[in-house]
């Protein structure tokens, strides 16, 4: 028992003695914290070169390919609509005469009555070589007005052959005696063509009004008439409107008079060049009046960001440029004309390399041009002449350090704090025969920059080919490497602005590469992020 | 007072985090009778014995130690998990266990020819076997390995509760020189958690991109009974009790031990412990994923409102998983004991052990050497052990009385745990106290002194 109890006071002072926590004393547990570095792609962002165009653009752009399926640029404007009323109105027509009886006769025996007839062939007023064939009137007064200065009792019969309804001309007749020796009557022009395309023996010709007069002379035995006795008539045909009219109606100017182009799509360049190699900008005219038109381009320039105006030049500016009319055998449809600006008739390329902020067109379009055979005008009350102006510019260019900027909304990670540092790899596989410099800038509510992102290539320029395609895809890989401090300076961003320099594939040797729309550019995103995460949910 | 409160709070720790061995306590063999708990062919040296509910042992055991485990930064006085140490020290294969055992009651009869024993037991297991990937990846993430795969596989983990209820018998053979003992005892689950033990799951991180190349095979996870430890309105105290009591995870499960004299020096014995598989059909739940390979390249960063969110929604959406409640059988975690030993006096034992559990596949064994001494009324025993090349060698120590009626004993695998317990990745001790009574019918006549005739 003693052994016993020697036994297990012997341990239990050894146990006691050797007794060692301090590693314990006055510790507790901390958080458990973790901090791994997690690598890990978060996704990919692939554009076509609409795709990249269309988000430069800002809607004011369309993005289409033309038939060589490069991808182009176009604008498309109405700059003006200009309908027939607007540009042709009929003037208002007075012509009269007068019909002596040619005879004397005085008191016969009995009752003689005579008879006078004459037919009348009257010059419509007209403007210049104004030459009307014929007018179907929409509306309008016609006015016929006849007086007598005879002794005696005359039944009148007044036929306007130039004015027909349903065939028929217009007639009117009356009685006047030497106690009411006038007589007025109108009639509405509504539904009555006007044909004026003959003379009174038949003949072909233009502007000419006929009318047949013819009145009997009742001379009773109490009564005299004296040769110079005559009547005396008016026509007027006033506030016509038509639905047809044919003839020449000489050269009259359709104004497309100063209009703006907004060109928002070049506002995002700045410094650096670019070159567009082959530009177009048309001029499309819609036409349906029945006359030929000469285009002149009073004025089209460009006015730059600077306030820099330069005007279009060349060919295109002393040349004629007429725009068809439809045939009379197509009467009611349009015909299109499209007058091109390109580099080969016009400055037009210098125009666009200056990236204008605005484009004023100013152009003058009259009817009938000098130098062009005649042709027969036609108007009716649908006729129109629209114009629009295309603006298309294939990507087919040189771009030469091009900065472009874009400006997007930011709003930092909620949980940034826990992020220590960031490795962002920017992987660009690449199609397009145009490479970049990208600065990534980091700006606070007031504009200020918090945080900048250094330049560096983060896409590079695909190859050439020969047949002016690319001929592989090129990848860059771009590391962006952000310590703790970094991450915490972008906290207060709210907004990023990413500054790209771009330059197209061996710009330096002067080449323009174009922009075919099967070409792509992929961008991988990702990144090795260290996180400092700890069990208290910091 | 404080140093021993902080003792316990630091064993208390470490149960939180690894286990397995009782290799101190082992030695103590015949002297206590819930030795019999690891091998049935012991058989004490009283005529009755009633275990008093004060018997525990606890084995906390990892492959890293404990200030690796609760670290402290330098000039910091909080401990923190800090995952780059762990990373630092970290094997192939890391293994974690935590055994607990709570004999509620023990009774033995010592016959003629051996002896019976009933018993009851509350035992909770935990095993954690974590690869390097794993600890490298909670520590470092992936980036230091892009380009490369962090293969996850053979890391598991398997948490197991339950109390068993059953009978012993030993018996003596050829003279004393063998003894064989078995037990049969109902085993009643209470909780169970595990990860298939196939399952496997791999990261690939490409060198460029770092998309993820992810694969997903047998990937379940089986449950039972957790949600009877819940904060769970679902389930009132009664059933919770009456579930813990009773229930339908039951199994009938088999201990055997042998014991060989073949000389008068020498002793060796085998014991096989935990025969048997628990098919859990209460409170079962099974947490599956479909196998999957897939890549994880991102997602289409245009027109996206939320990428956080879509990045998240697009690996989810690679998984398919469900849970299912279906029964599944678990083997229990078998225990084998083997030992040689050399009696150099009557009283003096030198004994070689080796002890493996097998609650998850690829377990490493344990390695004890160890000598005891008896006395006249007590054993006394050091040990030593050993469990590969990462651990520190422990030093143990156990002391087992037979004075009657009331036995005390204490055994640890590491003694010296008390003395800086943050530099050793090993605690283990098991003490009890039993009512035991008629040693004197069972010592040999000529080592009875007559007091009196002196």
């Amino acid at each position: 028992m003693k052994k016993l109890l020697t036994v297990c006071f012997a341990a239990l002072a050894a146990f006691m003695l050797a007794c060692n926590v301090q590693y314990f004393e006055d510790a507790e547990f901390g958080d458990i914290v973790f901090d791994p570095s997690i690598a890990v792609v978060f996704g990919e962002l692939n554009y076509t070169v609409s795709d990249l165009f269309e988000e430069l653009n800002d809607a004011t752009a369309g993005v289409t390919t033309n038939a060589e399926n490069v991808v182009t640029i176009v604008y498309s404007e109405q700059l003006q609509s200009q309908s027939a009323e607007e540009f042709l109105q009929v003037q208002d027509q007075t012509f009269g005469s007068s019909l002596p009886a040619g005879t004397s006769i005085s008191n016969p025996p009995a009752t003689t009555t005579i008879t006078i007839s004459e037919t009348y062939e009257f010059d419509l007023s007209q403007r210049g070589n104004e030459a009307y064939d014929s007018i179907f009137f929409k509306g309008g007064l016609f006015e016929f007005t006849v007086e007598s200065d005879f002794n005696a009792n005359i039944d009148f019969e007044a036929t306007f052959q130039s004015l027909e309804s349903n065939g028929t001309p217009l007639v009117m007749s009356g009685r006047l005696t030497a106690s009411n020796n006038t007589f007025t009557d109108t009639e509405s022009l509504a539904n009555y063509a006007g044909y004026f395309h003959r003379d009174k023996d038949g003949n072909t010709t233009s502007n000419k009004f006929l009318v047949n007069l013819t009145y009997d002379i009742e001379v009773t035995p109490s009564s005299s008439i004296a040769a110079a006795d005559r009547i005396e008539f008016n026509v007027g045909m006033t506030n016509t409107s038509f639905e047809r009219v044919y003839g020449f109606i000489d050269s009259q100017e359709l104004e497309v008079s100063f209009e703006i182009v907004s060109f928002d799509f070049f506002d995002q360049f700045g410094d650096g060049t670019i070159q567009f190699a082959d530009p177009r900008v048309s001029f499309v005219f819609d036409n349906s009046f029945g006359f030929p038109l000469g285009v002149d381009f009073q004025q089209i320039a460009a006015i730059t960001k600077t306030g820099q105006i330069i005007n279009l030049s060349g060919d295109v500016i002393n040349q004629l440029n007429v725009v068809a009319r439809p045939s009379l055998a197509n009467e009611g449809a349009t015909r299109t004309t499209q007058i091109d600006l390109t580099p080969e008739n016009s400055n037009i390329d210098e125009l666009l390399n200056a990236r204008p902020k605005r484009v004023i067109v100013d152009v003058q379009a009259a009817s009938n041009p000098n130098g062009i055979p005649f042709q027969y005008n036609f108007v009716n009350d649908q006729s129109v002449l629209n114009v629009g102006v295309d603006i298309e510019i294939p990507l087919h260019l040189s771009l030469d350090e091009l900065r472009a900027e874009e400006s997007m909304p930011f709003t930092s990670p909620e949980d940034i704090d826990k992020a220590k540092r960031l490795l962002l790899r920017l992987i660009a596989d690449n199609e397009l025969p145009m490479g970049g410099l990208v600065e990534i800038q980091f700006l606070n509510d007031q504009g200020g920059i918090v945080y900048t992102i250094d330049e560096q290539p983060v896409f590079e320029a695909a190859p050439l080919g020969t047949n002016g395609r690319t001929t592989s895809s090129v990848r860059t890989i771009a590391d962006i490497e952000m310590e703790s401090e970094d991450i915490q300076a972008i906290k207060e961003a709210t907004r990023i602005n990413l500054v790209v320099k771009l330059s197209t594939t061996e710009v330096g040797q002067g080449a323009n590469v174009k922009f075919f729309d099967d070409y792509q550019l992929k961008f991988t995103i990702a990144g090795q992020l260290d996180v400092e995460l700890n069990t208290n949910g910091n | 007072m404080k140093k021993l409160t902080l003792t316990l709070i630091a064993l208390l720790v470490a149960v939180q985090v690894s286990a397995q061995g009782f290799l101190s306590f082992y030695q103590l063999r015949d002297i206590v009778p819930q030795s019999s708990n690891f091998q049935p062919a012991f058989i004490p040296n009283n005529s009755f014995t009633f275990g008093l509910p004060a018997n525990l042992g606890v084995t906390v055991q990892g492959d890293l130690r404990l200030e690796e485990l609760l670290y402290k930064a330098p000039g910091q006085s909080d401990f923190t998990v800090n995952f780059d140490v762990m990373n630092g020290v970290a094997l192939t294969t890391n293994h974690v266990n935590v055994q607990t055992d709570i004999n509620l009651m023990h009774l033995a009869f010592k016959t003629k020819q051996g002896g019976f024993s009933v018993f009851a037991n509350i035992r909770a297991n935990v095993d954690l076997i974590y690869n390097k990937d794993l600890i490298e990846f909670l520590a470092n993430g992936n980036s230091t390995r892009i380009g490369g795969t962090l293969d996850f596989s053979g890391s598991r983990a398997r948490i197991d509760g339950y109390h068993e209820v059953g009978i012993g018998y030993a018996r003596r053979f050829l003279d004393d020189k063998l003894t064989v003992g078995g037990r049969i005892k109902m085993v009643t689950g209470m909780f169970h958690g595990s990860i298939q033990e196939n399952a496997t799951l791999t990261l690939t991180t490409d060198e460029t991109d770092y998309s993820w190349h992810v694969e997903v095979q047998n990937g379940t996870v089986n449950t039972a009974g957790f949600d009877m430890f819940g904060d769970s309105d679902d389930y009132s105290d009664s059933e919770r009790m009456q579930y813990l009591m009773s229930n339908g995870n039951q199994t009938v499960a088999f201990d055997f031990g042998v014991r060989y004299q073949p000389l008068k020096w020498l002793e060796v014995e085998a014991a096989v412990n935990d025969i048997g598989k628990i098919k859990w059909t209460e409170q079962a739940k099974n947490y599956n994923t479909e196998d999957a390979s897939f890549t994880f390249s991102g997602i289409d960063l245009r027109d996206m409102e939320d990428p956080e969110q879509a990045i998240q929604d697009s690996i989810v959406n690679k998984f398919t998983s469900n849970e299912t409640r279906e029964p599944f059988e678990t083997t229990m975690a078998k225990r084998v004991y083997l030992t040689a030993s050399a009696y150099l006096t009557p009283n003096d034992r030198f004994s070689i052990t080796y002890f493996k559990r097998d609650a998850l596949s690829g377990m490493r064994p344990n390695y004890a050497v160890s000598f005891n001494h008896k006395f006249d009324k007590f054993v006394v025993g050091i040990l030593g052990s050993y469990r590969g090349a990462n651990n520190e060698y422990n030093f143990g120590a156990n002391l087992g009385t037979n004075i009657g009626p009331v036995q005390l004993y204490l055994a640890m695998d590491n003694a010296l745990v008390t003395n800086r317990p943050e530099q050793y990745s090993k605690a283990d001790i098991r003490f009890g106290l039993n009512l035991m009574f008629g040693y004197k019918k069972w010592i040999k006549k000529s080592d009875i002194v007559d007091l009196d005739k002196l």
